[in-house]
């Protein structure tokens, strides 16, 4: 379910109820999806690579621009996933500028205790460039994730919030909004640009919520709250609309 | 004066995100006036628009953003903890540090600038950091702002279309202060028009700006420069590379072209370290231990303990065994 967290009391140049963070369904599927399918859950090969069809191959290969496919000793063939364009790239830089040592590449890449050179060696395989964790994309690693695991998409609906966060912060579940409202619900309140066209951070949030009076809070656990030792339940069943916070509880 | 190091991720960390760590520096659970506060990040990735200015209201000495030990990135992108954001992190305190981060613009086209400092006194300092890919119509930046100090960074593909661009340098206030060692910068591009400036390094010549064992190649742009002064008068500029004629002073090395540096420049697949052979390799200038950390490079080695021959750039370039290559067997 969206949340949003509001900050309790004053601190770090945020003011009571401002909106610290918002999660929208999108990116709590992603932040899941990225647990479930980080690179340290694939294991390695005999090779000491990746296994190619492992959840972490499956996600890199769904989300990033390129693929990379080792196809000599000193050549790699670069595919954009998007528009299928084909590429081999060496040590001979192409008219772009690019080049490169593909031996030197993979040995310091391989070294790394987490590396993410899928394969076997000699046809070695990784992917790079921009990445795209748009919903289209996701639903795609979620039907991967449920058709390889016995994990359903359903069962993590939540923000992974730890306790000090719960202890610490007022979490107030929402419907959804889309990554221009998340955006503008933690924006900032920014200067006039200078001459040089830039310009600083007057205030950390422009969007708040007054939560003490506009959710109906108890007194005894308006104590708590303040007291911020004391962790307070999830308050599930304050749900209000999204439309409701922002234009008629921001302050 | 305690050390208070807390963990940030979604996998069961103390805090999910670094934006709700730095929400709580201020707050006297579990902080003290005087202590020193350190954010760890894990091998993650974060995609949040930060910005840094807690921690002075309580009292705290210090604030470091850093990523824990065994989950930081070896010098090329995507292996350690990443944040993936348009605009990810802003500077607004001198008690910062901000450490052995990947700040990924991922092409955003909204603002590329990554990391910015407002600050005038003392300013912000950034190391090991990894800054790539941020892309813009305005102006743009890797890193930029007011009096920082970075070292051994590497910063790549800072784009804008329409406007200016630079790696590292000051984005406003002439005049103020920043110091350089042992970074590598290449590719920023500004845009075609006239008057659109394409800088690796931008400054002013102010005495007490430094630039020393940098790298920078490959700006392009109406009007485009590795160094945006080729011969500064006051600043402190030497044993720096170019791919142009603008690095000067002492032992720098001018019209030095990035394949003969770089180990992989192919978009996708950036490893800026330096290639065998490379012309940075023992050209850089020993500056010991000061300041703090400028000794360790982009994977971590101690270049004063292990007693190198300094190289320019982020890398402290170390001779490997060749791997062995076995060819793609095809079986009818």
């Amino acid at each position: 379910m969206p949340e949003i967290v509001l900050k309790i009391g004053i601190g770090s140049n945020y003011e009571d109820g401002d909106i610290v963070c918002a999660f929208n369904c999108r990116r709590i599927r992603c932040v899941h999806a990225e647990q479930i399918c980080h690179i340290k859950t694939a294991g390695f090969n005999s090779d000491g690579l990746r296994p190619l069809n492992s959840l972490p191959e499956l996600f890199q290969k769904e989300t990033y621009q390129y693929r990379f496919e080792r196809v000599s000793k000193t050549e790699v063939k670069r595919i954009n996933q998007i528009t299928l364009e084909e590429e081999i790239l060496s040590n001979i830089p192409n008219a772009k500028k690019e080049h490169i040592y593909l031996e030197e590449f993979l040995t310091r890449r391989k070294k790394h205790p987490t590396h993410r050179i899928f394969g076997t060696t000699g046809a070695e395989i990784w992917y790079g460039g921009r990445s795209d964790v748009s919903n289209f994309r996701l639903d795609t690693v979620w039907q991967k994730i449920e058709e390889k695991t016995e994990l359903r998409e359903v069962d993590y609906k939540d923000w992974p919030f730890s306790d000090a966060e719960l202890s610490h912060f007022f979490v107030v579940p929402t419907d959804d909004f889309d990554e221009v409202q998340a955006s503008e619900l933690v924006s900032s309140i920014n200067s006039e640009p200078d001459e040089e066209g830039n310009t600083t951070i007057i205030k950390k949030r422009k969007n708040k919520v007054g939560f003490r009076d506009e959710l109906g809070l108890s007194g005894e656990t308006l104590g708590k709250i303040d007291d911020m030792k004391i962790k307070i339940p999830k308050p599930k069943s304050i749900i209000h609309l999204l439309d409701n916070i922002v234009k008629a509880k921001v302050i | 004066m305690a050390t208070i190091t807390k963990s940030i991720g979604a996998s069961g960390k103390d805090y999910t995100t670094i934006t709700l760590w730095e929400a709580d520096l201020d707050n006297d659970t579990p902080y003290d006036a005087g202590d020193v506060a350190v954010g760890e990040c894990y091998n993650e990735v974060y995609g949040e628009n930060v910005g840094i200015n807690g921690g002075p209201t309580l009292g705290l000495t210090s604030v470091t953003l850093s990523v824990a030990a065994g989950e930081r990135h070896d010098g090329t992108e995507g292996t350690g903890a990443r944040n993936l954001s348009a605009i990810p992190i802003n500077i607004a305190n001198d008690i910062c540090t901000v450490e052995w981060l990947e700040c990924d613009g991922n092409g955003a086209a909204t603002n590329g600038l990554v990391v910015r400092t407002y600050v005038a006194a003392g300013g912000a300092f950034f190391k090991n950091m990894i800054i790539h890919d941020a892309s813009a119509g305005g102006s743009c930046s890797g890193i930029g702002g007011k009096d920082f100090t970075a070292m051994n960074c590497i910063v790549y593909d800072i784009i804008s279309t329409l406007d200016d661009a630079f790696g590292i340098g000051y984005g406003f206030a002439t005049g103020t202060l920043i110091k350089i060692y042992n970074c590598t910068v290449m590719n920023i591009n500004a845009g075609p028009d006239a008057g659109d400036t394409g800088y690796c390094y931008q400054y002013s010549d102010n005495a007490g700006v430094v630039f020393q064992n940098c790298i920078g190649v490959d700006p392009a742009g109406n009007v485009n420069a590795c160094y945006s002064l080729g011969s500064p008068l006051n600043a402190t500029m030497d044993h720096n590379l170019s791919s142009d004629t603008s690095a000067s002073g002492t032992g720098s090395l001018i019209e030095k072209a990035s394949a003969n540096q770089f180990v992989s420049t192919v978009g996708g697949s950036e490893d800026l370290h330096l290639k065998a052979g490379a012309d940075a390799i023992d050209a850089g200038v020993d500056l010991v231990t000061t300041p703090t950390g400028v000794n360790i490079d982009i994977n971590g080695r101690d270049r004063d303990v292990l007693g190198d021959i300094w190289d320019m750039g982020a890398h402290e370039f170390v001779a490997a065994a060749p791997s062995i290559y076995i060819p793609r067997i095809m079986i009818f």
